[in-house]
């Protein structure tokens, strides 16, 4: 048990001191207290809201006042609960789309890169070939042919995303591969999997991660935008896409809704650009000291 | 000394670099000067702020310089004070630079002709086809064959050796007054830098400007230089004619790297001078004297009194509290009194025993160079490189083979043969009687427990994102290390290497060239290998550590009965741990012997080349003439009958025609010539 606590407390160690180093940036000071915003909005959303997001709680597009904090909407629903609600969905499928394409990517990648060269071919060809679909189009098509719902739209960004990060990871294992410690591993009699787990794969998920940052507000853009062509998130489900797509309709009336669902959407947006951005400046070695 | 005939004059200059980590006192009162018409060279090991002294010089520095205090006059002018369009009209035109690097420092966009004719552009009273002859007499002038030709090529389309002497000049095509020449020959393989060392003499003889000669190799130094600067961590401990440097050398620093610099050491020593621990990180410079840690004669109030530059006769001075007080004369000592060829007496054979560690023979090892297809199409029939070509050797236990050769002659490839990283296609490889081709993938893990390897860049083989003890942890994490006390044998290995336990969460970028070696060592014996495969143990370390890995590398040869291929460009090192030596020239061993047949009676042209090569740091043993010129042919055009023809002096007819069958002088000593030296 405790070497385990002893690693633990220095993984947590690490992480604050690197919390600190990001800190001292402007950008990534911003970029932290946006996402830590979104973060703990999302996480303690019952907590925080203070109604059920799809009661009718009001007046029909009411404006904000003390007890609709940023009014209503159509039907007299607290836009409040309902962005914050949203946020919940919006980061579940983010982290999870972005995961699931940083794994297959990293995985396809380094096979790619490190196998035989017939099999780098043939799975290149299989990611330009995807990559070669206009991706609004591939969506669509997709969207249209399946029941629109949260999992769909997850699978939308998975298939658009993983052959990125799959050349990603393959271009760094290639240039990696003929290194000399790879070299010096293979000498001391280290097998493949050794090599690839313990000796390329620290070395290339560290650009990969920051660019998976980078991608979190991407998932929440598609979404919202799906949502919006009424292709994504069905109502009554509150996604910002659909509180835009909503407020939309009624924008002559108030424009509250449409600031609710467009302002979030902004932030996050933002804030993990300038996370992202940041960690990539001080980890990238090549801008460091810059 | 007045500045009147001074072309270069620094006086007390004070250089700071200013990082987020702290100031570093990169120079410290440097007093230098450059008189008209001289060389003086700057010598130092890596970090003692040569090159910052240079780049000060022409007002180059990094943006996170700052000049604390003194002055640098170029021609009594006062560079530090002039405008930036003032520097700018000085640079290129009145003084010069020739950097380290010639496969880097040349813009790969323009053509040769292109660089050289814009570097003319404040002669406007030329035309274009004036400023065109000029840069042509100029290539002709430092050996470039067939100028007019190769004055509108691209710098890829020359060899290394070739865009250094356009380097030089480039950097002569304004006849400037200063010529600073930063390293020049450092890249460049052993025949080559003696080439670029001939240009240079010759240009120093008719050229009216001066030189300001850098380098970490004192045999250069003493081949060209009229005046001599010995730097150490950013200070001038010694300066002086280049008499006083190399035979009335006072300072404790000056005598110890003349005494580690490989040639002179004699033969039969195994165990080589080094000076202890390192040049120091200049962030916090000591009161006393900055060399009192690494002294061999240190006495107590050096590390309290900061010496002053003591002067003794005419352009003589040093830094030291010893030497100041000793005022008897130093007796001239003789340097090196055996060089090349040695003088030992004959050592017993390493090993009794008959058997073979290694058997390699006739050995090929190619690269393919085109496709499949685009052979087909071109009709091209072999489409291969040859990188190793019909090499034999065999090394037995307990014994050391060295393996020498310029770039490019596949030293390292058979290394890679070897540990079978790199297929073969011809020839086979024994160790132990065990056919290495045979093994399948369990019996490639063990023989790779009985080979291990270490590679030439000591860091860039370390796994980047591991700390040193997971490293050096990683072999018995790889082979079944069942019933072994893992800690205990990591304590072992790094009191074997000499590393300290301070350094096992460290990362490999952190430690230096020699610590880092030491971890490659250390990885490599983990697992008692019987053989060895060393790529360039000692490049890119400083003189002073070089020694250092060599005495550790013989030290643990003889506690467990080692045996050593070594690979490397530098005859000096090897000499003092070889029992055999291989020449390797395009892929072939052109000679092969023991170490006195080598270098006693080297027969093969090309090993004398070699061995010629070799500047050494004496002033009286200038060479004058140049064993070979030209340049190594192309691997995928190889000439036809000998394929040293080209370069070789004694080529006639028959080497031109006949490839020549291996020669055996002695049962020992083989060569690939024709008529054996």
């Amino acid at each position: 048990m405790k070497p385990i606590l002893k690693k633990s407390i220095g993984i947590t160690a690490k992480f604050f001191s690197s919390l600190k180093t990001v800190m001292q940036h402007p950008m990534g000071c911003i970029g932290v207290l946006l996402v830590g915003l979104f973060l703990f909005s999302a996480i303690f959303a019952p907590i925080i809201s203070p109604y059920n997001p799809s009661d009718f709680v009001g007046d029909s597009l009411a404006g904000p006042s003390l007890s609709h904090p940023i009014g209503t909407d159509e039907l007299g629903r607290d836009t409040f609960c309902r962005v914050i609600y949203g946020g919940r969905i919006e980061l579940v499928l983010a982290i999870a789309a972005v995961s699931i394409s940083l794994f297959l990517g990293l995985v396809l990648g380094m096979i790619a890169g490190y196998g035989p060269v017939w099999l780098d071919n043939c799975m290149v060809l299989v990611f330009d070939t995807i990559r070669s679909f206009p991706s609004i189009m591939l969506s669509l098509a997709i969207l249209a042919l399946t029941e629109p719902s949260v999992i769909i739209i997850g699978i939308v960004f998975i298939i658009n995303a993983t052959p990125g990060y799959g050349r990603i990871a393959r271009a760094q294992t290639l240039s990696l591969k003929n290194k000399e410690f790879i070299l010096a591993e293979q000498s001391l009699g280290a097998k493949p999997m050794r090599v690839i787990l313990h000796h390329l794969l620290p070395n290339i998920i560290g650009p990969l991660l920051i660019l998976c940052a980078m991608d979190i507000p991407v998932v929440v853009t598609v979404e919202a935008g799906l949502s919006f062509l009424g292709l994504g998130v069905l109502p009554p489900t509150p996604t910002w896409g659909t509180i835009l797509n909503e407020g939309f309709s009624v924008i002559r009336e108030s424009p509250w809704p449409v600031i609710a669902g467009g302002v979030p959407l902004i932030l996050t947006t933002l804030g993990f650009t300038f996370l992202g951005e940041t960690l990539r400046d001080l980890f990238d070695p090549k801008l460091k000291g810059k | 000394m007045t500045p009147d005939h001074a072309i270069l004059d620094i006086q007390n200059l004070s250089l700071d670099y200013v990082s987020s980590s702290g100031r570093m006192h990169a120079l410290r009162n440097i007093n230098l000067t450059v008189p008209k018409g001289k060389v003086v060279g700057i010598v130092g090991e890596s970090g003692c702020g040569k090159s910052t002294i240079a780049a000060a010089s022409m007002r180059l520095l990094s943006p996170n310089a700052e000049i604390v205090s003194g002055s640098i006059r170029f021609d009594r002018e006062d560079i530090l004070s002039l405008s930036e369009k003032e520097i700018r009209n000085l640079r290129g035109s009145d003084m010069a630079m020739v950097f380290q690097d010639p496969m880097t420092s040349l813009n790969p966009v323009f053509t040769v002709g292109n660089l050289m004719t814009d570097l003319l552009y404040r002669r406007t009273e030329l035309s274009r086809n004036e400023k065109r002859t000029l840069a042509i007499e100029m290539l002709d002038r430092v050996g470039i064959s067939d100028p007019a030709l190769r004055f509108d090529q691209y710098p890829n389309e020359f060899s290394g050796g070739m865009r250094q002497r356009i380097c030089i000049a480039m950097a002569l095509l304004c006849n400037p007054r200063l010529l600073i020449a930063d390293e020049p020959t450092t890249a460049l393989d052993v025949t080559m830098a003696a080439q670029i060392m001939s240009l240079l003499k010759d240009i120093k003889n008719d050229f009216s400007g001066s030189i300001l000669f850098i380098s970490h190799n004192l045999g250069l130094i003493a081949e060209i230089c009229d005046e001599v600067v010995v730097m150490y961590a950013g200070e001038v401990v010694e300066r002086g004619t280049v008499e006083d440097i190399f035979y009335h050398s006072r300072h404790p620093y000056t005598r110890k790297l003349i005494e580690c610099d490989p040639t002179i050491i004699p033969e039969s020593d195994k165990q080589l001078p080094t000076i202890k621990g390192y040049v120091p990180s200049l962030q916090y410079v000591p009161e006393g004297c900055i060399y009192a840690d690494r002294c061999h004669e240190v006495l107590p109030e050096c590390s309290q009194v900061h010496p002053k530059e003591t002067q003794i006769d005419g352009k003589h001075f040093f830094r030291c509290l010893l030497a100041a007080a000793n005022d008897h004369v130093v007796e001239k000592r003789s340097p090196g009194a055996a060089v090349l060829p040695g003088t030992d007496e004959n050592k017993p054979p390493a090993a009794p025993c008959d058997d073979h560690l290694l058997t390699v023979s006739n050995v090929n090892v190619r690269f393919r160079n085109q496709g499949v297809l685009s052979a087909f199409i071109r009709r091209v029939k072999y489409p291969y490189i040859d990188a190793c070509l019909d090499v034999s050797l065999t090394i037995k236990p307990g014994e050391t083979y060295g393996l020498i050769g310029e770039s490019g002659s596949g030293k390292t490839t058979l290394g890679l043969a070897i540990m079978r990283l790199t297929e073969f296609a011809k020839g086979s490889i024994l160790f132990d009687n065990q056919d290495i081709r045979e093994l399948d993938q369990s019996g490639l893990t063990e023989f790779r427990r009985q080979v291990s390897m270490m590679f030439q860049d000591p860091i860039a083989s370390l796994s980047p994102r591991k700390t040193i003890i997971d490293l050096i942890r990683e072999p018995f994490d790889i082979n079944d290390t069942s019933g072994v006390d893992i800690d205990s044998e990591i304590t072992r290995l790094f009191d074997m290497v000499g590393l300290s336990h301070s350094f096992k969460s460290r990362y490999p970028h952190q430690l230096s060239g020699g610590q880092a070696r030491r971890v490659g060592v250390a990885r490599a014996l983990a697992m008692s290998p019987k053989l060895v495969i060393a790529d360039e143990p000692t490049a890119g370390l400083d003189v002073s550590i070089q020694g250092d890995v060599l005495n550790l590398m013989n030290d643990l040869q003889a506690q467990l009965g080692l045996s050593y291929l070594i690979i490397s460009h530098n005859l000096p090192v090897v000499r003092h741990i070889s029992d055999q030596i291989g020449i390797m020239y395009m892929g072939r061993l052109v000679e092969q012997g023991r170490k006195k047949d080598i270098f006693r009676s080297a027969a093969h042209p090309y090993t004398k080349a070699l061995l010629e090569g070799v500047p050494q740091p004496d002033p009286s043993k200038r060479r004058d003439n140049l064993s070979i010129i030209g340049e190594i042919p192309s691997l995928s055009n190889r000439p036809p009958g000998c394929e040293f023809h080209t370069r070789c002096p004694h080529a006639d007819e028959l080497c031109r025609t006949t490839f020549p069958a291996p020669n055996d002088l002695s049962p020992d000593h083989t060569v690939l010539c024709h008529y054996p030296l």
